[in-house]
């Protein structure tokens, strides 16, 4: 067994043996984690949450009434029950002008789900209590008036989200008078929007399982062997096109591929992949690679040409008069027009000579000698067979 | 070779049982934690709905009919009963003064003045954006049943724990222009006494109508100000009494003072100003060549109450005049758009 084919081995039993089956377990958990957010988990579209105080005001800041949901449904209880309890409805402006000089009790947000966070202030600028003072229930500013003894319920529709509630324990008394009974403010809501963890959840879970679907499959296998087996027969034009064509398809495998390659990169189970020119070493000057390495497609890089050394090189294969059939030069992928030869071997370098005097003409005792020794080289060739190296 | 192997595979198993685990962790984590949901916060964008830089209007146009109902509930009220003293829980200042006379002439009349109807309906409100205390709410009424021109009604709250009263009504005048005023889910800003950029101040334009007033054609303001029907009334009328006291060769003067602080001010849309202000005078009426100076008028009878004539008899009236104020920059003329003008005490001196 050669060392590729261990790693090849050792890397299929790691991804079909540790990776799957832990990108299927995590799956599998998102799933049942979906499923449970989905039904048993599934948050809980009533919210209740109270608060209590003590003082005769009791003020809700802005944005507070609208938290879980633009609808609100509100009920004050009092300890007092012989005393007149009022919820109005009104603008922030007017209720700091109404508890001008008092303290009060700010109902501030939700310390959590069932409870609200309170704060005690007290308001700037002096009691207002003018010869003519209306009560809180008679007064003109309110959008909503609501009154009663022991408790007071109101249901807050959602469009009234510019208007705020006051309470006022102790709604019959003067209007400097700041005595009050303990209340207890409970809010709730019906949340119309409810968190969805369950979507992410499946989500997730589907992306885990394709990647355990591939792990166990494309990613077994060492990226060299996973190479079209049928590209090398190819001609230089489809391997062209199968180099440059991307497809959706190919992108999708790809992003999956560098994560699982990355993942195995980070768990020492692969080696980075070389660079494809790296690999190309000195392809570029005309230079021959060793006759048991298979032809494999390349691409040219026509800005990595080094158009000195091609020159030196065509010099020296003028003057050969045989090359080699080992020093066969890799054919080249170009992104200019194809030259197909029927060899590889002098025409290459022939080839080359002519990129290097594109302008130069032939005359036809050089057409005739030409002629000759390509019908020598066939028949030497026919002589020989097919070395199976096309 | 084969310990050292196998520590390298244990190593790599430990690694990814960690990976593995943190994994899990995190996605039954956010799973866990995520029950209910985060507990919601106030926004800043919602408490900062109180902030002064997004003016709301302080009443809906539901709040100003039922004020304005409360109002006229009053107001019905003493009119049946011909009795003022229930008056002063709606109505304040000039509007306060104007009825309670209108009040005590019915009761001597028998008939409550027709220009004392105020429409229940209107056509138009104008609701204050200010935040502070005291405000002004403008209504215009539609015409009356006998056709007679719309009421500006003026009602003013004094502080919070107070209501709003009728401060005061201005019949307008037949074709006036009423400056544009911005509808009511935007509301008006108030003006002050004192704003400027405009033809003239709101109190110089109101001391400047007085003057006018006092002094006709004769005035130094005369030019600033366009003719207007209450002007036009009161000339005749008193071209007419002179007429009679040129006859008995008695005298009479009038003067024209404002009421100081009785001042309303709504900006329009438009620029300019419509101040509605209190202006009182008294009509001094002195009779020659020894005889007695007698009310002019069936009202002036009645608030005189069958008082002992003397050759002097002062009236004293109270005049609600609305202005539009233009901007300055318009060049137009201050306009009176309406008024209203009562006799409140009758003496004889």
């Amino acid at each position: 067994m050669t060392d590729q084919e261990h790693k090849t081995s050792r890397r299929a039993t790691i991804m079909r043996g540790v990776v799957t089956p832990i990108f299927g377990l995590l799956a599998v958990a998102c799933f049942v984690f979906g499923i449970l957010n989905a039904t048993e988990w599934k948050p809980t579209a009533q919210v209740n949450a109270s608060a209590s105080a003590d003082t005769r005001y009791v003020v809700t800041d802005p944005g507070v009434l609208a938290l879980a949901d633009g609808a609100s449904t509100v009920t004050v209880t009092s300890s007092a029950a012989d005393r007149k309890l009022c919820v109005v409805s009104g603008l922030p402006h007017d209720i700091t002008g109404w508890v001008a000089g008092h303290p009060y009790t700010r109902l501030t947000g939700l310390a959590s789900w069932s409870e609200l966070s309170v704060t005690q202030a007290k308001a700037t600028g002096t009691p207002d209590a003018p010869a003519d003072a209306v009560s809180l229930e008679q007064s003109d500013m309110w959008q909503s008036v609501d009154c009663g003894t022991g408790t007071v319920s109101i249901e807050r529709p959602a469009d009234a989200a510019s208007t705020e509630l006051l309470f006022d324990s102790n709604a019959d008394a003067a209007a400097d008078d700041d005595t009050g009974a303990a209340l207890t403010v409970s809010m709730s809501w019906t949340r119309a929007k409810l968190p969805d963890y369950a979507t992410p959840l499946y989500f997730v879970g589907g992306l885990l399982t394709i990647a355990a679907v591939l792990s166990a499959s494309l990613f077994a296998v060492h990226p060299s062997k996973r190479r079209k087996k049928g590209s090398a027969s190819g001609t230089e034009v489809a391997r062209v096109e199968e180099e440059i064509t991307v497809t959706i398809p190919h992108l999708v495998a790809g992003i999956a591929g560098s994560a699982v390659n990355s993942a195995a990169v980070a768990l020492h189970l692969a080696k980075p992949k070389r660079r494809r020119h790296a690999r190309r070493a000195a392809g570029g000057t005309g230079g021959a690679e060793s006759a048991a390495s298979v032809p494999q497609p390349k691409v040219v890089d026509v800005t990595d040409r080094n158009m000195v050394a091609q020159t030196a090189a065509a010099a020296k294969g003028a003057q050969d008069a045989q090359p080699s059939q080992d020093a066969r030069p890799v054919p080249e992928v170009t992104l200019g027009p194809v030259q197909s030869s029927p060899d590889g071997g002098a025409d290459a370098d022939r080839a080359a000579a002519q990129d290097a005097e594109p302008t130069s003409v032939i005359s036809m005792d050089e057409l005739n000698a030409y002629i000759a020794r390509l019908n020598a080289e066939n028949a030497g060739k026919d002589g020989k067979g097919e070395g199976g190296s096309r | 070779m084969i310990r050292n192997g196998r520590n390298a595979n244990s190593a790599r198993a430990m690694r990814v049982a960690r990976v593995a685990a943190a994994a899990l962790a995190v996605v039954s984590m956010s799973a866990l934690a995520g029950c209910e949901g985060p507990v919601p916060k106030v926004t800043a964008s919602a408490s900062s709905g109180t902030t002064s830089n997004t003016r709301t209007p302080d009443l809906t146009v539901d709040q100003e009919a039922k004020i304005r109902a409360s109002i006229l509930d009053v107001i019905n009220a003493a009119n049946d009963s011909k009795d003022p003293s229930a008056l002063q829980t709606r109505l304040t200042g000039p509007s306060l003064a104007v009825r309670t006379s209108q009040l005590t002439i019915a009761a001597a009349t028998g008939a409550l003045d027709k220009t004392a109807n105020i429409p229940s309906d209107i056509e138009q409100t104008v609701i204050p954006t200010d935040t502070g205390w005291p405000r002004t709410l403008l209504s215009i009424t539609t015409t009356t049943s006998d056709q007679q021109t719309q009421r500006l009604l003026v009602m003013e709250q004094t502080s919070a724990h107070a209501n709003y009263k009728l401060w005061g009504v201005a019949r307008l005048f037949s074709g006036a222009q009423l400056p544009k005023f911005a509808v009511p889910k935007i509301g008006t800003a108030m003006g002050t006494a004192n704003d400027t950029g405009l033809v003239a101040t709101p109190a110089d334009a109101v001391a400047q109508y007085a003057d006018l007033l006092t002094n006709g054609a004769n005035s130094q303001y005369a030019a600033s100000f366009a003719d207007d029907a209450f002007r036009t009334d009161l000339a005749a009328t008193v071209a007419k009494v002179q007429q009679g006291m040129e006859a008995n060769k008695g005298t009479q003067t009038q003067t024209f003072a404002v009421e100081p602080d009785a001042i309303k001010v709504m900006r329009s849309s438009d620029g300019g100003d419509l101040v509605i202000a209190q202006i009182n005078s008294e009509w001094t009426r002195q009779a020659g060549e020894g005889r007695q100076s007698l009310p002019a008028s069936a009202g002036e009878t009645a608030l005189f109450a069958g008082g002992t004539a003397t050759s002097t008899m002062k009236v004293t009236y109270v005049n609600v005049i609305a202005l539009y104020v233009p901007l300055a920059s318009s060049g137009a003329q201050i306009q009176a758009v309406g008024a209203e003008r009562q006799p409140v005490k009758v003496e004889a001196l």
